[in-house]
């Protein structure tokens, strides 16, 4: 007979025993940072290759998205909001859509496409190849070398690439709004200026840097959950992929309750 | 002759894996300046007893000592003394896939010798390389080279740092004559050295024969024999385990 509580019971001590393995790997991994200047000998440079692949590597992509973004939001504000005679409305949605909500949020998705699979993918394989265990046995320990320079890469590369991406999407409003009624760059500056506050920039740069540790943190964890095989690479890749877009979903709505109530 | 110093033992080791003995009742004392190899079946858990004996694997109960301490209890920083006096060849090489030779040769360097000139680095890099005859091979990536190579290499990233004990899981299995002749000559210039003890899983008559000083024989997570190489080769071989007869024929 299907026993319920004991079902139910099992999955309640597995998600337990999950919770409390990610609490003490994010606890190391907090740590291991502080120490990170103290370790940098080693760790350096893979941190320089996290940034140069997350971070320079995607620029052209988040160029590419932002511009596009920004001119669908102008060409398709300024037609709607031409008819009540309110086109300067568009600069607002500009900023909330592209500054605090899809910018961060986009950049994230590009980074977990990019860089959170790979680096699930990757250290999973490690596992595998049995060189995280040669790392432990030269006496390096793999959250300082393998975790904590890919979490400070993808933080400082997502902080740094939602910049670019905001920038990138208001020069692309520009560009568009400019083929419908010519405006001197200043102007549009100077429109916007009005509309965008400095507590608008913080949120964003706060999403950013909040969605980078989340996804660099799954993405390292779910990869070091391997544990023989390589068929199991993909499944911890998908989990990465799954949690780390809930997370920062969830983390989204968070900051914005935050920012709305104060 | 004078008996040296234990530098690693282990007492009433048990290791389990999903309700399966890997090892059982283990105990044995290893001295300085030895060469012990440990032999057995596929499966018996040779490997095992070797990440156990380096403190790679902990144990489900008993007591694991280096150069007379129980480490059992010591987490990462309090291994790290242990590390830099061990050196660990895998049996697969696990080089890291990411690095170049070289780059994986320094790793070990960099992280115990913070305070070494890069040039002299750079030049205990050459000297392993050419050692090993695989100068050219510096600025490669481990995806590039033969599996003997990696493992040569492997060797080489366990050695760099001089280290007291040097471990090696299946030192010369995938390998042809000519490159387990170097790997056989590489293990016995360090094993010559003074206070260097080497502990060697490995089912090779070459190893036995020329480099071994005491044996252990081990099948299905048991010891079942232990001794000097003199002592166990001299017996007579319906008295002693079928493995080594194997091994040896």
């Amino acid at each position: 007979m299907f026993d319920i509580f004991s079902y139910y019971g099992k999955a309640i001590r597995t998600a337990f025993t999950e919770f409390v393995y990610f609490a003490a790997f994010i606890k190391v991994t907090i740590v291991e940072i502080f120490l990170f200047s103290t370790r940098k000998q080693v760790t350096s440079t893979v941190l320089y290759r996290q940034i140069l692949f997350t971070g320079y590597e995607a620029l052209k992509l988040i160029s590419l998205i932002g511009l596009a973004l920004s001119g669908i939001i102008i060409i398709q504000g300024m037609q709607l909001l031409e008819n009540f005679g309110q086109s300067d409305l568009v600069y607002d949605i500009l900023i909330i859509t592209i500054t605090k909500e899809l910018g961060p949020l986009l950049t994230a998705v590009i980074i977990i496409a990019r860089s959170g699979t790979a680096i699930s993918t990757e250290l999973g394989n490690m596992v595998v190849n049995h060189e995280v265990e040669a790392l432990t046995s030269i006496g390096i320990n793999p959250i300082a070398y393998l975790v904590v320079p890919r979490v400070l890469g993808v933080v400082v590369s997502l902080f740094c690439l939602s910049i670019y991406l905001n920038a990138s999407g208001i020069f692309g409003g520009y560009i568009i709004s400019t083929i419908n009624q010519p405006l001197s760059l200043w102007e549009f500056l100077k429109n916007l200026s009005v509309k965008l506050t400095i507590k608008d920039l913080i949120m964003s740069q706060t999403k950013s840097f909040v969605f980078g540790f989340i996804i660099a943190l799954i993405s390292c964890y779910q990869g070091l959950k391997v544990n023989f095989a390589s068929t199991e690479v993909p499944q911890y890749t998908i989990k990465a992929v799954v949690s780390s877009l809930t997370w920062i979903i969830v983390f989204d709505i968070i900051i914005d309750i935050f920012y709305y109530s104060f | 002759m004078e008996e040296t110093e234990i530098i690693l033992s282990l007492k009433n080791v048990y290791f389990e894996t999903e309700n399966y003995d890997i090892l059982s009742d283990v105990s044995l004392a290893i001295r300085r300046d030895t060469f012990v190899n440990i032999v057995g079946k596929s499966g018996s858990g040779k490997s095992t007893l070797l990440k156990v004996m380096s403190g790679l694997q902990i144990p489900d109960s008993g007591v694991v000592e280096l150069f007379g301490r129980n480490i059992m209890d010591l987490d990462y920083d309090g291994m790290l003394p242990f590390r830099k006096r061990m050196g660990f060849a895998f049996q697969d090489a696990a080089l890291l896939s990411n690095l170049s030779i070289k780059e994986n040769l320094l790793l070990p360097l960099s992280f115990y010798n913070k305070r070494m000139p890069k040039h002299e680095k750079e030049e205990k890099i050459e000297n392993m390389l050419a050692k090993i005859f695989m100068s050219n091979s510096i600025n490669l990536r481990p995806a590039q080279l033969s599996i003997g190579e990696k493992k040569l290499i492997s060797i080489a990233r366990a050695m760099i740092i001089e280290p007291a004990i040097l471990f090696l899981d299946e030192p010369i299995v995938y390998m042809d004559a000519t490159m387990a002749k170097s790997m056989i000559n590489l293990i016995k210039e360090y094993s010559n050295k003074e206070e260097t003890t080497v502990i060697c899983v490995a089912n090779s008559k070459n190893i036995i024969t020329e480099l071994a000083d005491n044996l252990i024989l081990i099948d299905n997570g048991k010891i079942v024999m232990s001794g000097t190489k003199n002592d166990i080769l001299s017996m007579e071989s319906d008295k002693r385990p079928e493995i080594i007869n194997d091994v040896l024929n």
